[in-house]
């Protein structure tokens, strides 16, 4: 019987290691090629001339779509953003989604709109629309407001497909913020590759306690609230260290909801937004790559590292533990939906590497760890703790994450510095030191909140409300 | 090879206490360094900007002298000798020159020029552009063509036939270009590298411009696959929409039956992205205003094809119907074509090889 349960103790703790030292090591892997790919960006885009197509006629033609639900209080002040985007063949299409509240009088007062007879293809399934509106307002020309019945973002997004004339389309939420020069920059990859490019992503930034001045970020701050603050690093180690990588390597799985560009052929062809997941975004990029790898058209899903949009983070530990529910019920569908492509060597690097990364680091990694918690609080009542390497271990992993961590602020400083300020670097590694003991462990937790909900048949979004960005 | 070996037993042979150990005093010292950098390279960077402002600053006051009055002039003044005297400030010289000479026209601009020529300031961008530095090479390549130096137009077109690396390519020919737009088109249809959508548009922007349109004729281009037969469409399809290859009367487009379009579609020698002549109308249909839509959709009409398209009211399709004469509809058709070249190739190509006019 002894034998046994150290077999079992023996199993569980090696298993446990390995995956830690396989998980360490594809952090410094992809920290690695992210910092190379980084270099080579920058190095390329020095002598790119983004002004020169900005205003030409021949830039090709861009479809921004912004679902819009209950957003009363700044939808005017969103399109407005939008519409002053520095880009020379472009539409707004902005969805009210139902919404309960009076989105759509404000914006249809706003932008002097009217109902217009329209001609489109219902190509992707989305809830009826009720009707569209175009601005009377002659430098409005480009703005389209359609009201549909309540079906949820990405139902939403479908039918802003589906009226859209871009040749590609740009879908965002729509109280973000964009960079000017935002479209073009995220439309280059499209133009500017040998390989057919499918999709394109870029940096999404944190906005909290930034400033904002008509539309556009002037004054770039770390955020007052802690929460927000974590976020913020979150967000660095997220989209520098790793997207940054998988879209070197060519197996992004996911392009954020907030900001990314699509080649609207292929995502006809793929069939759209899935209306029954909560995690649309990734899922329509699997979905899109997976039509590609299985009709033999070689394909590229880019990703750069010019911080293109800014959202808000949520600072409500509530808020944000329904948004890490939601994140993870989304990895879930997503994985589940697209489960076939399990290490299958079809898939080529989405199949053999991104898929089972997801699946081991992503899908798992809540489990595992709360997994490894409550092994350590019974292995110390049945006194099988060796205590001092037990401390050894974990200070090895706080250094090892801090490490992690200061590796993403350095791959901000080498390519954006956009945190100008010496004192929000200090408040970054502050927040870094602090993050492993509070803001990690709740993250933990409703991460296995959303597997418990997603087993349990919750779908829904969950209420986000915002506060609102900080005008000058 | 043996001690490396030996050393690598060591560490795994080496405690997992003292591994556990070697690893902690690595990652905090990666941490460590990483911050450190972050610092140090705020510190270095705020002295360099304050040091490069002073330059900046002098080289802005030499500018003004030299284009207020003369070389002569401007390079007795006392800091002509400072900015010259090493490469560094001689590259915040030329950037400066750069970024003004990009406002600027006319006689300004001529002197700018005159002076990067003269003081040898050219001779730093030809080095550059002479570089095995790809980063160097492109960075004298935009200075070259921003002060039109066309005497190194051989040198431009030497390195580009003595490069296999399409990026350094495509930056090349689009310099040549800028320099000498027909060179540059001669050029590129010479090559067989790739032309990136990127390129071809700045390049289209670019002769648009420049006004040139002296270009190699559409056959040549035709003759051409991949990217150089696309941009040869695109040239002729932006640059010159006035040229002749619709030249259907109404009378031919109307006894078209889809099967022969579709056919010829199938062996055009151009390559159509369209799997047929309906899908390459619906495309342009889904881009195109509400007008030019229902000229597409009368159109489709007269080729009898059953393809569906987005609905729109019966009454307003009969009323159209009605309103539009199949003379009118060939003549807006081809302006709803002009972006699209493909469909005009393909219906020269229908005009010429499959019902010649007798």
């Amino acid at each position: 019987m002894r034998r046994i349960l150290e077999l079992i103790i023996e199993f569980i703790e090696t298993g446990l290691l390995r995956y830690a030292v396989i998980l360490m090591a594809s952090y410094i892997i992809l920290g690695l090629i992210s910092i190379y790919a980084l270099r080579n960006y920058k190095r390329k885009s020095k002598h790119v001339k983004y002004h020169d197509l900005l205003p030409s006629f021949l830039s090709p033609s861009i479809s921004l779509i912004a679902p819009a639900y209950n957003e009363e209080l700044n939808i005017v002040d969103n399109i407005r953003s939008m519409m002053s985007l520095h880009y020379s063949n472009f539409e707004v299409i902005i969805i009210n989604d139902g919404s309960k509240d009076s989105t759509l009088q404000k914006a249809i007062e706003a932008y002097s709109m009217v109902p217009v007879k329209y001609d489109y293809t219902i190509t992707l399934p989305g809830k009826r629309i009720r009707n569209i509106y175009k601005s009377t307002l002659p430098t409005m020309s480009n703005l389209v407001l359609v009201d549909k019945e309540n079906g949820g973002k990405a139902d939403a997004l479908n039918q802003g497909i589906n009226v859209s004339k871009g040749k590609y389309v740009a879908c965002i939420d729509v109280d973000c913020i964009l960079e000017q020069d935002s479209l073009l920059k995220l439309a280059k990859p499209f133009l500017d590759s040998e390989k057919k490019v499918i999709a394109t992503g870029g940096v999404i930034r944190i906005i909290n306690s930034c400033t904002v001045e008509n539309g556009a970020v002037t004054k770039v701050t770390v955020p007052k609230s802690w929460i927000a603050r974590m976020q913020v690093l979150e967000y660095l180690r997220a989209f520098l260290l790793g997207r940054m990588a998988w879209g070197k390597i060519n197996g992004l799985m996911l392009i954020s909801g907030a900001f990314g560009m699509f080649d609207k052929d292929i995502l006809f062809k793929a069939g759209g937004y899935l209306t029954t997941t909560v995690g649309e975004d990734m899922e329509l990029v699997v979905r899109m790559s997976r039509y590609m790898i299985e009709n033999k058209q070689p394909y590229v899903v880019e990703f750069i590292p010019d911080p293109l949009c800014w959202t808000e983070a949520p600072e409500d530990h509530k808020i944000l533990g329904r948004q890490r529910n939601r994140w993870t019920r989304g990895t879930v569908e997503t994985l589940r939906e697209h489960r076939k492509m399990f290490f299958n060597p079809k898939y080529g690097v989405l199949g053999m590497i991104s898929y089972p990364y997801w699946f081991f680091f992503e899908y798992l990694a809540p489990m595992i760890e709360f997994g490894g918690i409550i092994w350590l609080i019974v292995a110390s009542f049945l006194g099988l703790v060796n205590w001092s390497f037990f401390y050894l271990v974990s200070v090895f992993v706080f250094t090892f994450v801090q490490m992690i961590s200061m590796c993403a602020i350095f791959s901000e400083e080498i390519s954006y510095q956009r945190y100008t300020d010496p004192k929000d670097i200090l408040k970054l590694i502050g927040s870094a030191i602090i993050e492993p003991f509070v803001y990690h462990p709740f993250t933990m937790y409703s991460a296995i909140r959303g597997h418990i909900d997603y087993y349990k048949g919750n779908h829904t979004w969950g209420e986000m409300t915002r506060k609102g960005v900080k005008a000058a | 090879m043996n001690i490396l070996l030996a050393k690598f037993c060591i560490v795994l042979s080496a405690s997992a206490t003292t591994m556990l150990v070697n690893m902690c005093i690595f990652s905090s010292l990666s941490a460590l360094c990483f911050i450190g950098f972050v610092f140090i390279n705020r510190k270095y960077s705020t002295l360099s900007i304050t040091k490069d402002e002073k330059i900046r600053n002098l080289t802005q006051n030499f500018i003004t002298e030299l284009l207020f009055s003369d070389y002569e002039t401007a390079s007795k003044i006392p800091d002509y000798n400072y900015l010259f005297k090493n490469t560094k400030r001689k590259q915040i010289l030329i950037a400066e020159i750069i970024k003004l000479h990009d406002s600027l026209v006319g006689e300004e601009a001529n002197k700018l020029e005159a002076f990067y020529t003269d003081s040898g300031l050219i001779k730093q961008s030809y080095s550059k552009v002479k570089s095995t530095n790809k980063d160097l090479v492109l960075s004298g390549l935009g200075e070259l063509v921003e002060m039109q130096s066309h005497g190194y137009l051989d040198t431009l077109e030497t390195l580009l036939k003595g490069t296999f690396d399409t990026e350094l390519k495509n930056y090349l020919v689009t310099a040549i270009l800028k320099l000498n737009p027909g060179r540059g088109l001669e050029l590129i249809l010479n090559s067989e590298h790739f032309l990136t959508d990127w390129f071809q548009l700045i390049i289209l922007k670019e002769l648009d411009e420049l006004q040139f349109e002296d270009f190699p004729a559409l056959e040549l281009w035709q003759a051409k696959q991949g990217s150089l037969a696309v941009f040869g469409e695109r040239l002729y399809s932006y640059k010159n929409p006035t040229e002749n290859v619709f030249t259907l009367e109404s009378t031919e487009i109307i006894p078209i039956d889809i099967e022969d379009t579709n056919a010829v579609i199938d062996h055009s020698p151009v390559p159509i992205r369209a799997n047929s002549v309906e899908q390459a109308l619906l495309d342009i249909y889904l881009t195109e205003s509400p007008e030019t839509q229902a000229e597409i959709r009368n159109t489709l009409i007269l080729l009898k094809s059953k393809i569906k398209l987005p609905d729109i009211p019966e009454s307003q399709q009969d009323e159209a119907r009605k309103r539009l004469k199949t003379g009118s509809v060939i003549q807006k058709i081809k302006n709803a074509f002009k972006p699209n070249k493909q469909i005009g190739l393909y219906f020269l190509d229908w005009k010429n090889k499959i019902k010649p006019k007798t």
